[in-house]
């Protein structure tokens, strides 16, 4: 029956993997770099993923401009779940924190961070499924 | 009350219809012709919170049985309608009373069924709505002798949603509820004077626009009483909430019992709260009293004090859904605590905490503290004296032993004086340790030193290949400050006999979600005997010096360095075992080792060697090697010397340093023999 839905792990994935093998972006910051660190986070975000999705799906949660997420309408999350949706929420920020954070680091260049977290902001926005909400550049919520 | 502007037309008393309607002044008495109409126009009429304009009233039909009462704008209560139409075709004007069965009531084009009665000689108004089927809000409102009135307010199955014409705009938005119960409101000229209210609800919705602050099928009851005196409430209030779900971000409240009994004031600058008991299900309750300022809309104080309240209940519906973003996000919490908490003016004045025996485990088993007792007398200015007593801690996986600990505590500065922690087998000694809360983040600083523990224990706890002999050193100033650990100087142990120096050691992030260490390590006259018995490595003796350089860790794994082992210089014994001849050789692949298997080495349990060595460069994943010196298409390993001597060369340059560890694992662990072509 559901044929024709999008696939949004498979393209959660892949967006993913875009932003890992993404060439020359942010100067010369190499975002494909891999750490241990960058191999838990991305692990962390991968398991959390399953958990988020539908609340990207309905809009619950959207992508900001900074490069993290947002609980942007917690109306469209059971009462019950919705202090936890706010915790993922919170750990996924922290994982992107960390990872931007810990990208700039690999590359020896910790100041770089701004311009990693940027470039991964954009991305994430680009390849969002059809449907996920994101935030413009003037801070108001738009429908992929 | 005030009439102001009116035209009567006919017989009737200028305020007499409305007066009787609003209950304030003398009704008619005359019974009216069949025939007649009678017609009243009033500009605006008020009184104890109500006011109405541009009132107009025709009384028709048979025996006037016909009422239209027009009213252009209600003020009730601080809110306001307008154009509200109130018709009764079975209007009845006897000597004493009028009354009125079956009327309708139009506001806001909606028709509602409602009947009332004006008693004239005890001056009593009965007015009931029936909004809705089941659904019955019922007013009976006297004028008593003495000049004051009283209101009783009679709600059965009222919606909520009803009285959002009062509720703050900022509040919620009422989606379903029932209310059962009864209002009592007496008040004299001045206004209303007192409040007597016993009310349930029942299946309350709320939500505000963003969800963040909601509540669902939420059912309790509230008693309030209140009495003004001059410009001041004295209030009393007792809410039980038994039922329901609800988020006020970050909090939630599962169904379950949670009662609040308090009693206070009110006046037009605060709310005041001068006794209060709060009781949460699983937490535990509390003794309140405090004031909310109303023109700033804050907390202006509030003490709160509580005695055996469950730790983990406290921590997981109060305290957690604040830390999410701190590394007490996810704890396992069990214990009791005892909390006294005065808050004045945006800020923490004094907390005296006492813990009874309280266990805190990290969820990722970075930290854990079990057996605490603490009492932690803090306040904002001023030294005070914390005592804590540990019966046994972890961090980062290195179990530390029982300890009291008393804090000496100034407003955001904490000190220990000196303080030794049992660390396997050994003591960590801090010195001097001083921290403080500086904007919100955390600074700290300590040296010290450690005297030996045993090595087998160290590296068990770190779950690292198990190594033998004992560690011991001295730790020179070490600081965290902006999530960063620095060590000034070096950090100096002895171990395998011999000594390690790590300079420049630096830790982001050390509880983060991706902790990063970079350091320099200079290891001297390592005892290889100790170290290869160690690693069931096969026995190797001699001396090495090892240098790390560049080291990187991330989330604790090596992702960077230039290491290199040699023989260290000087004279001592320089043995090597058959076993650990092959372990060498394995480790860079297959090679040397079969050369031993096929050559009369093979007779050989030991050989002597001149010296030893092994380099690794990792970057990305891959180790280049090298060894002692070059060696044609390779780099020696072991050089020989004396006899019977033996060489061994590496051939491989690049290894996986996964493979590599693999590699070392599977020797380290003994259970397979080293792969012999």
């Amino acid at each position: 029956m559901n044929t024709l839905r999008p696939n949004y792990p498979a393209l959660f994935l892949a967006a993913l993997l875009s932003l890992w093998w993404m060439p020359g972006a942010a100067r010369a910051a190499d975002l494909e770099i891999n750490t241990p660190a960058i191999s838990a986070l991305k692990q962390s975000m991968q398991q959390r993923y399953g958990q988020l999705a539908p609340y990207y799906g309905n809009g619950a949660v959207g992508l900001t401009r900074d490069g993290m997420v947002a609980l942007r309408d917690a109306g469209a999350v059971p009462l019950a779940q919705r202090q936890r949706v706010s915790a993922l929420v919170a750990q996924e920020n922290q994982d992107r924190a960390a990872l931007y954070r810990e990208i700039a680091r690999a590359n020896g260049h910790p100041e770089w961070e701004a311009e990693v977290r940027a470039t991964f902001a954009q991305r994430w926005i680009d390849k969002a499924a059809p449907g996920w909400w994101y935030q413009g550049a003037n801070g108001n919520w738009a429908r992929k | 009350m005030t009439g102001r502007g009116g035209r009567a037309v006919g017989r009737l008393p200028r305020q007499g219809l409305l007066g009787a309607l609003l209950f304030a002044a003398p009704i008619i008495s005359l019974p009216a012709p069949a025939s007649q109409e009678i017609h009243l126009t009033i500009a605006d009429i008020g009184g104890p919170g109500f006011s109405a304009e541009s009132v107009s009233a025709r009384l028709s039909g048979p025996g006037l049985s016909r009422l239209e009462l027009h009213l252009g704008r209600l003020a009730l209560a601080g809110r306001a309608w307008r154009d509200l139409s109130l018709a009764c075709a079975d209007t009845r004007i006897e000597p004493s009373a009028i009354r009125c069965g079956r009327g309708r009531l139009v506001v806001h084009g909606k028709s509602v069924p409602v009947s009332f009665a004006y008693l004239a000689a005890a001056k009593k108004l009965e007015f009931s709505v029936t909004p809705a089927p089941a659904e019955q809000w019922r007013v009976v409102a006297a004028r008593l002798a003495d000049g004051s009135w009283q209101a009783t307010v009679t709600i059965n199955g009222g919606r909520v949603s009803r009285l959002a014409p009062w509720l703050h705009a900022q509040w919620p938005r009422i989606g379903q509820g029932r209310l059962e119960g009864v209002v009592k409101l007496r008040g004299a000229a001045g206004g209303l004077a007192a409040v007597d209210a016993a009310v349930s609800v029942a299946g309350l919705a709320f939500s505000n626009a963003s969800g963040l602050h909601a509540g669902d099928k939420v059912g309790g009851a509230l008693r309030l009483r209140a009495q003004r005196r001059g410009g001041r409430w004295d209030w009393r209030a007792d809410l039980d909430w038994r039922k329901g779900e609800v988020f006020w971000q970050p909090l939630y409240f599962a169904e379950g019992g949670r009662h609040l009994t308090a009693r206070g004031s009110l006046d037009a600058r605060s709310v005041t709260l001068e006794r209060g008991t709060l009781a949460l299900d699983g937490v535990g309750s509390a003794d309140l009293a405090g004031s909310w300022d109303r023109a700033g809309g804050r907390l202006a104080d509030l003490t709160l004090s509580a005695g055996g309240l469950d730790l983990g209940g406290l921590y997981r519906v109060l305290l957690q859904p604040f830390l999410q973003q701190t590394a007490l996000a996810d704890l396992r919490v069990r214990g009791a605590a005892d909390l006294e908490w005065q808050y004045r003016d945006g800020a923490t004045r004094k907390l005296d905490l006492r813990l009874a025996q309280a266990d805190i485990e990290d969820g990722r088993g970075r930290f854990a503290l079990h057996g605490l007792n603490a009492s932690v007398p803090w306040t904002a200015r001023g030294p005070a004296r914390a005592e804590l007593a540990i019966g046994g801690a972890q961090l980062l996986h290195i179990p530390l032993g029982a300890v009291r600990v008393p804090v000496e505590m100034n407003g955001s500065s904490f000190a220990l004086g000196r303080l030794e922690l049992p660390v396997l087998g050994g003591r960590l000694t801090l010195e001097d340790f001083r921290a403080s809360l500086l904007n919100g983040s955390w600074q700290w600083h300590f040296s010290g030193g450690l005297t030996p523990v045993s090595m087998e224990d160290f590296t068990r706890a770190l779950d690292l290949p198990v190594m033998h002999g004992t560690l011991s050193g001295v730790i020179p100033g070490v600081d965290y400050r902006d999530r960063t650990v620095t060590v000034d100087g070096a950090l100096l142990f002895k171990v395998f006999d011999g000594t390690a120096v790590v300079k420049d050691l630096v830790i982001y992030d050390p509880l983060g979600r991706a902790p990063r260490l970079n350091a320099n390590l200079d290891m001297r006259d390592l005892d290889l005997g100790l170290l290869t018995r160690t690693f069931s490595f096969g026995n190797i003796e001699g001396r090495v010096d090892a240098q790390v350089n560049d080291l990187a860790l991330s989330a604790w794994q090596p992702v960077r360095f230039d290491a290199r082992v040699a023989s260290s210089a000087g004279d001592y014994p320089r043995k090597i075992s058959q076993k650990a001849v092959e372990n060498i050789s394995a480790l860079g692949g297959a090679g040397a080792a079969a050369a031993i298997q096929r050559s009369f080495l093979r007779f050989f349990h030991e050989f002597r060697y001149a010296k030893l060595g092994l380099s690794c460069v990792l970057r990305n994943g891959v180790c280049l090697m090298g060894g002692v010196e070059r060696a044609p298409q390779g780099y020696v390993i072991v050089k020989g010397g004396g006899i019977p001597a033996i060489t061994v060369i590496g051939y491989n340059r690049y290894v996986d340093w996964d493979e590599l560890l693999e590699r070392l694992k599977r020797i380290t662990q003994g259970n397979v023999q080293p792969v012999v072509h």
